[in-house]
């Protein structure tokens, strides 16, 4: 069998076993929100577990089976090449070239325009973040978003403010990191028009006294903070609370 | 056959998948869990383990990191916040995100999970611009929301409530799975189906996208990414060597942007790709076995003796290296050992023979109080009237919603109804001083709260989940019992239903 009409093999598979999973994934929630919206204070009983969950056994099983198929695949087609899992970081190609290149005026005032350009976009993309996370802040500090007992009604109530908060961080950093990749682009084209420099200097050798005292502080802190947590009890009240069943933490409550 | 033989060659466990496996068998070394169907409750639960591992887990041994920070935010107990405090700093500073590559339960479910071969997702500025999310649920979750309702003076684990996929997987299904919890499917609701959706996603998603929780969503791994460049542990990148040819980010399936950065789960994957071994594990250097270093061009330039010095040389390195990973892995495997029978056949007390049931009679029990003119609450005395048994414990978020339907029953109907809180045995708790500070109207009113200090909520009751409501009536027999919130609703009209019948 040919490279070719492996990988198609192998593409098909893995797009049918996608499929399937994806299937199943959305069979389980369909069964659990049917349950739920069942009816009734206590929607889960065994019989109704039994009811759904039976209902999509075959479906589990089909595709329990594709996995298995993809072993017995994997006997028949040869094994596909390594690829990997990312373009290399522009940053650190432009460090490198940095390094060796002839500091030339133009290429000194290129470097410097846009250098300028990614701490605006990186100034810029905090700043935003900041006024994304205004509406998150000022709800989680106002005291009537806290209507005790609700408590959970409170939390879904923050969410939306959460997500608005989460989904533009998201948005800011990539747009950023997609600018800043560009900036880094150009700045390596005008880099290779120079010409390359006789005196690279020696690679300054990683400075380990910082990391060593900062691990001496942070270790004594601990050490500390564990013999004051140890003699106040603490030790007993993280037992307390791990020997009874936490519900909430695992849906009960 | 030889094809067969290849194949399991190939796909042979590497030193990295053992360790995970080792490691999510030690933390969850309390397997007769599985069978009973209840939690560990020793002593050895107030260690937290490094990973991410239900403590509401049948088999789980040690407590959570994450749980008990949260708990700690809301303890009134301030040594709590500075022992769990200590614990994840020192995780952080010796082991860094290795954790997170060799010891992480979960971690290990999402890999097994992606080696199911499906088209894969890869990694990009997107992937890379989500990954700043897990530091805004541990401010969010982990941190701001205990804090604003510990001010409030209410347990909420915000994390492990509304998004830890863990505990449902570990816990809920772990517990629910057992034919003696089947009580506890009266407790599933909106909180259940929410957590459900959220760990079927979580696991489907892992199929497609490398560690899909750990990569976006796990505040356990933004924590310890912070002690990355500092850790003990970990992989290290000669500066010297290094080409920045970038194969090692290449080849790497997390979001780096360098080796060893805050995204990096020294899983090691990169040291074999880079072509100047630059890349190579930090750490003891008597544990760790040497890089094939090509010294050719270096040997030539030595006399013979010199190159028979420096081959002897390394001949004692490799056999002292030799020799102590053997002893650490036999101290390892005795402590794996040592730990399955101390958690199964050793700490293993008899299940408590639970005889209550609705239809039989309660138990006569004799309780300490808390505050108020009574010293002792003994249910024989109080034949005649209905009794309200809530058990409950001050760190239970649902436990401390519902007292106040129970509080207003016993001042609404203080001559047929007897209302008894009983707070689980915690050596800890100042009860009448939280009770004081929290909810004075708890101790002035009618409802009477107890201490189990004779453990009757384990042995009597076989409580192990909290809040439970037994309701008794005026001959001694047990009317209503549940496991779980109940409303107020429903608490008046079983009270009613007591005194009817």
């Amino acid at each position: 069998m040919s490279e070719k009409t492996a990988r198609t093999v192998r593409l098909l598979y893995g797009c049918v076993l996608s499929f399937l999973l994806v299937l199943t994934g959305l069979f389980l929630i369909l069964s659990a929100l049917a349950i739920y919206y069942g009816g009734g204070e206590s929607p889960y009983t065994p019989e109704a577990i039994g009811e759904r969950f039976s209902a999509i056994a075959l479906p589990v099983s089909i595709t329990l089976g594709a996995i298995v198929g993809g072993i017995v695949l994997h006997f028949v087609l040869p094994a596909p090449a390594s690829r990997p899992h990312a373009r290399i970081d522009r940053r650190a190609l432009l460090a490198r070239m940095e390094a060796k290149k002839d500091a030339t005026a133009a290429y000194t005032d290129a470097a410097r325009k846009e250098r300028r350009l990614r701490l605006i976009l990186r100034v810029g993309t905090g700043l935003l973040s900041l006024v994304a996370a205004i509406p998150a802040i000022l709800h989680l500090s106002a005291p009537e978003s806290f209507r005790y007992p609700a408590y959970n009604d409170s939390v879904i109530a923050a969410m939306p403010s959460l997500l608005l908060f989460s989904a533009s961080l998201a948005i800011l950093l990539t747009v950023c990191g997609i600018l800043c990749d560009r900036s880094y682009a150009r700045q390596m084209k005008v880099l290779a028009t120079q010409s390359a420099r006789t005196d690279v200097p020696a690679e300054k050798p990683q400075s380990t006294r910082t990391a060593w005292i900062a691990r001496v502080l942070i270790l004594a802190i601990a050490l500390v903070l564990l013999t004051v947590g140890i003699i106040g009890g603490g030790m007993e009240d993280v037992l307390s609370k791990a020997i009874n069943i936490c519900t909430e933490c695992i849906g009960l409550g | 056959m030889k094809k067969i033989l290849s194949f399991f060659k190939a796909h042979r466990p590497s030193k990295r998948r053992l360790i995970q496996l080792y490691a999510a068998l030690l933390f969850n070394a309390n397997l007769k869990g599985f069978a009973t169907g209840r939690i560990y409750k020793g002593p050895l639960k107030n260690i937290c383990t490094p990973g991410l591992n239900c403590y509401s887990c049948p088999a789980a041994s040690g407590a959570c990191p994450l749980g008990s920070l949260q708990n700690s935010i809301y303890s009134s107990n301030k040594s709590t916040l500075y022992y769990v405090g200590a614990i994840l700093l020192l995780y952080g500073l010796f082991f860094g995100r290795w954790i997170c590559g060799f010891l992480c339960p979960f971690g290990l479910v999402q890999e097994l999970l992606h080696k199911i071969p499906t088209p894969k997702l890869k990694k990009s500025r997107f992937t890379r611009a989500l990954t700043y999310l897990k530091y805004v649920i541990l401010v969010f979750f982990v941190i701001l929301i205990p804090l604003a309702y510990a001010f409030r003076n209410f347990p909420l684990p915000g994390f492990c409530k509304y998004i830890c996929p863990a505990g449902t997987l570990e816990g809920a299904l772990g517990l629910l799975s057992n034919a003696a919890n089947q009580s506890y499917l009266g407790m599933l609701g909106p909180l259940f189906t929410w957590k459900f959706l959220l760990m079927v996603s979580f696991l489907v998603a892992a199929i497609f996208i490398f560690r899909f929780f750990c990569r976006f969503l796990c505040p356990l791994g933004a924590i310890y990414g912070l002690f990355n460049r500092i850790s003990f542990v970990g992989v290290k990148v000669d500066r010297k060597s290094c080409t920045e040819c970038g194969l090692c980010v290449g080849k790497c399936k997390m979001d780096v942007r360098r080796v060893g950065d805050t995204e990096c789960i020294y899983c090691g994957e990169c040291i074999s790709v880079c072509p100047t071994q630059a890349i190579s594990w930090k750490g003891p250097s008597v544990l760790l076995a040497p890089n094939v270093i090509d010294t050719e061009a270096e040997d030539a330039a030595l006399s013979a003796e010199e190159k028979e010095m420096r081959a002897q040389i390394k001949r004692k390195e490799a056999k002292r290296g030799k020799i102590a990973r053997a002893v650490l892995a036999a101290l390892l495997a005795l402590l794996l050992g040592g730990a399955l029978v101390y958690y199964n056949f050793i700490d293993n007390p008899a299940p408590p023979a639970v005889g209550v049931a609705v239809g039989s009679t309660c138990p006569d029990i004799t309780l300490d109080l808390v505050g108020g003119e009574q010293e002792k609450f003994v249910l024989s005395e109080n034949r005649g009237k209905i009794t309200v048994l809530n058990f409950w414990y001050t760190t239970c978020g649902p436990c401390v919603e519902e007292l106040p339907h129970f509080n207003k029953l016993a001042n609404e109907n203080p001559a047929s109804v007897s209302v008894v809180a009983i707070h689980l045995d915690q050596a800890w708790v100042d009860l009448p001083t939280w009770i004081a500070d929290v909810h004075p109207e708890w101790g002035e009113g009618e409802m009477l709260i107890a201490w189990d200090t004779d453990h009757v909520t384990e042995e009597l009751f076989g409580v192990q989940a909290c809040p439970v409501t037994v309701i008794v009536d005026e001959d001694g027999v047990i009317t209503f019992l549940r496991i779980g919130s109940v409303s107020e609703e429903t608490l008046y009209a079983e009270v009613e239903r007591a005194i009817l019948d």
